[in-house]
């Protein structure tokens, strides 16, 4: 108790260094005052205020003096940081055990990382899509990247800090286990890059030797923003922008016949509210049916989802269709597809060789 | 033959001292002469003023008051087995539980933490029943708020801090620390301790469930990785009451070892010491 202790109650400690007449606590840290044996009883402590906002306000100040408190200056232990992974720290990893290699791909704006947290953010509710959350090597970045969906960070709708040019290439890392199977665990390595890149990828192709995530991807998830679909000058642009990527991907073969490509239509909470949702489904029907013509055989297999990652609408169901995506993942962690021996006849890296060896193994 | 310590973690508020208090008395006073717990004080190194502190503060239905931060109080304590002989020493850390926040924001630790999670010994893994902190969302916030929330002024928003993170993805984070190296590889026994469970609303839930239900994303990652964490889970209440409420006068006339609570697997008649009991036991049971 800090604040709002009537004066009175200051005239009847006995002990004349307590300060508690001021706001401050008892001196000797009693929490009730009256079992303190300076205090005397007649004190009027009916108006004492014991509700817990008071104790938040002290731990606070307490919190304070912690800050400013002197650090043992011997030399510490280093802890890892939690951070998002570079290519060393994906290295390292792989060295450790292997992972699914999930490669976001989608123009600015589109929902690459907003996918990325609110999948890390269903599994604080309870496990999510019949998985339990099993770790993370980059459990900081995660909780960076949701803090402004949060309520703590006095917000008044969710956000997600977009990610720069300048932040190059990360990844996530996400355990899930399987409580139906053993708990058996599954690691995935989300990328997360800045939508720019991609853009500069589809425009000049010879930019795409420096996507490494996408040459090493299990899964493409390619992200269609359905903010921009509802826009009638932006539709056009969207579905062609998407199709234009993957051409160009394919083109500079750094997507294989083993890789798996889900091209998925963001923010569908806005899609269900646009006037003009049945002229735009039949139009996003038209073009998966060309896309499944154009690329279908040659790549792994070839499959749309729909997903409202993190709608602000509280009605809507939290992340819908997020399960969806995460099923199809371990899916393939389940069942991989084969990678053709071409493929693994062209390994140089020692990232190469971890991420496949799995592969390699079974070849 | 050297006793094998045990750790205990607990972010800052999470009961430690309170449980430790209750601990020092029980081991200390046997005034549950038709109770008595499993272990008895061996010996004990560390600041015995402060344990006679905090002890007397329990004693009188005080709450106890929260570790001082700008001393990292670490306290040793020697136990020993009434029936199979078999000693132990609990080690505290850091009581304030400072040191577990800086691992957080500083991404480094005590060498002496290292160390005395080198050893063979488990962990006691404390969270709080008490006003358990969830993530909440903004969504979720606005829904609780309904009309106010769309002519709420919009709030200034918050730079992020490690502090920020829900409790539970904190400990998370520390159980991830000791799956990696400096830490030596190996499985561990983890007694979570969820304190302050005479607050819990529900009494006929088990720690377990309740952990499931209040901090869901600890017990997912504990059950997912059975390989180095081997768990059970307790409630303790060591206050056993409310000290700020008309229940106090009842405390008062009950002895500290008459008012503590604990609950869980294999827990008989209450005892306190049963979660150490179990930790202890992991060696024998290697054996």
């Amino acid at each position: 108790m800090v604040t709002q202790l009537p004066q009175i109650a200051s005239s009847k400690c006995r002990n004349p260094a307590c300060r508690i007449a001021l706001g401050e606590p008892c001196v000797d840290g009693r929490d009730p005052v009256e079992s303190c044996p300076h205090y005397q009883l007649d004190a009027d402590i009916d108006e004492l205020d014991d509700d817990s906002t008071d104790d938040e306000e002290s731990d606070q100040e307490d919190d304070t003096e912690l800050d400013e408190s002197p650090r043992n200056a011997t030399p510490k232990v280093d802890l890892p940081s939690g951070d998002p992974l570079n290519l060393a720290g994906v290295v390292q990893f792989l060295r450790w055990r292997p992972a699914k290699f999930i490669t976001i791909v989608g123009e600015r704006g589109s929902g690459k990382t907003t996918l990325i947290s609110a999948l890390y953010e269903q599994f604080l509710d309870g496990p999510f899509a019949d998985c339990y959350f099993a770790g993370s090597r980059t459990l900081m970045a995660f909780e960076k990247r949701s803090h402004y969906a949060r309520a703590a960070s006095g917000q008044p709708l969710p956000d997600t800090i977009r990610t720069s040019r300048q932040q190059g290439l990360e990844f996530f890392h996400l355990a899930v286990s399987e409580p139906a199977s053993q708990f058996r665990r599954h690691d995935l390595m989300l990328s997360d890059r800045a939508g720019e890149d991609y853009q500069r990828a589809r425009e000049y192709t010879p930019s795409i030797s420096e996507l490494i995530e996408v040459e090493k991807a299990d899964v493409i998830v390619l992200l269609l923003d359905g903010d921009r679909l509802i826009d009638p000058e932006q539709q056009s642009v969207v579905l062609e922008h998407g199709r234009q990527l993957l051409r160009a991907l394919l083109g500079a073969r750094a997507i294989g016949s083993y890789t798996t490509v889900q091209v998925v239509t963001t923010k569908v909470d806005v899609i269900a509210d646009y006037s003009e949702k049945d002229s735009l489904t039949r139009r996003m029907d038209a073009f998966k049916d060309r896309l499944q013509r154009l690329i279908g055989d040659q790549v792994g297999k070839l499959a749309f989802y729909d997903i409202a990652a993190r709608s602000p609408n509280a009605s809507f169901t939290p992340a819908l269709g997020v399960d969806k995506l995460l099923h199809s993942w371990i899916d393939l962690s389940r069942h991989p597809i084969s990678t053709p021996s071409s493929v693994i006849g062209r390994l140089h890296e020692e990232f190469d060789l971890l991420l496949t060896r799995p592969l390699v193994e079974n070849a | 033959m050297t006793p094998i310590r045990h750790t205990i973690i607990g972010l800052p508020q999470s009961g430690k001292t309170t449980f430790l208090a209750a601990l020092w008395h029980i081991l200390n006073a046997d005034d549950t002469p038709d109770n008595l717990p499993a272990l008895q004080l061996e010996d004990y190194d560390g600041d015995f003023a402060y344990l006679n502190q905090i002890r007397d503060f329990l004693m009188s239905c005080s709450v106890v008051r929260r570790t001082p931060t700008e001393q990292s109080v670490t306290v040793s304590i020697h136990v020993r087995h009434r029936d199979t002989a078999t000693t132990a020493v609990l080690e505290f850390p850091d009581l304030s539980g400072e040191s577990f926040e800086l691992q957080l924001e500083d991404r480094m630790c005590e060498p002496g933490y290292l160390e005395s999670l080198s050893g063979e010994g488990g962990i006691l893994l404390f969270v709080t029943a008490n006003q358990p902190r969830r993530a909440l969302s903004v969504v979720n916030m606005n829904k609780a708020l309904g009309d106010q929330a769309e002519t709420a002024e919009p709030g200034k928003a918050k730079n992020w801090k490690p502090k920020l993170c829900p409790p539970e993805v904190q400990l998370v984070d520390l159980l991830q620390f000791l799956q990696r190296p400096p830490f030596p590889l190996r499985r561990r026994r983890v007694g979570v301790i969820v304190s302050a469970w005479d607050q819990v609303d529900t009494p006929d839930l088990t720690p377990d469930v309740w952990v499931q239900n209040h901090m869901s994303l600890l017990y997912q990652f504990l059950v997912s990785n059975t390989s180095d964490f081997e768990t059970r889970f307790y409630g303790v209440s060591a206050q056993g009451g409310d000290f700020k409420t008309a229940d106090r006068t009842k405390l008062l006339a009950r002895s500290p070892g008459e008012r503590v609570i604990c609950v869980g697997e294999d827990v008989e008649a209450r005892d306190f010491t049963a979660p150490i009991v179990w930790l202890m036991r992991a060696h024998d049971d290697q054996d």
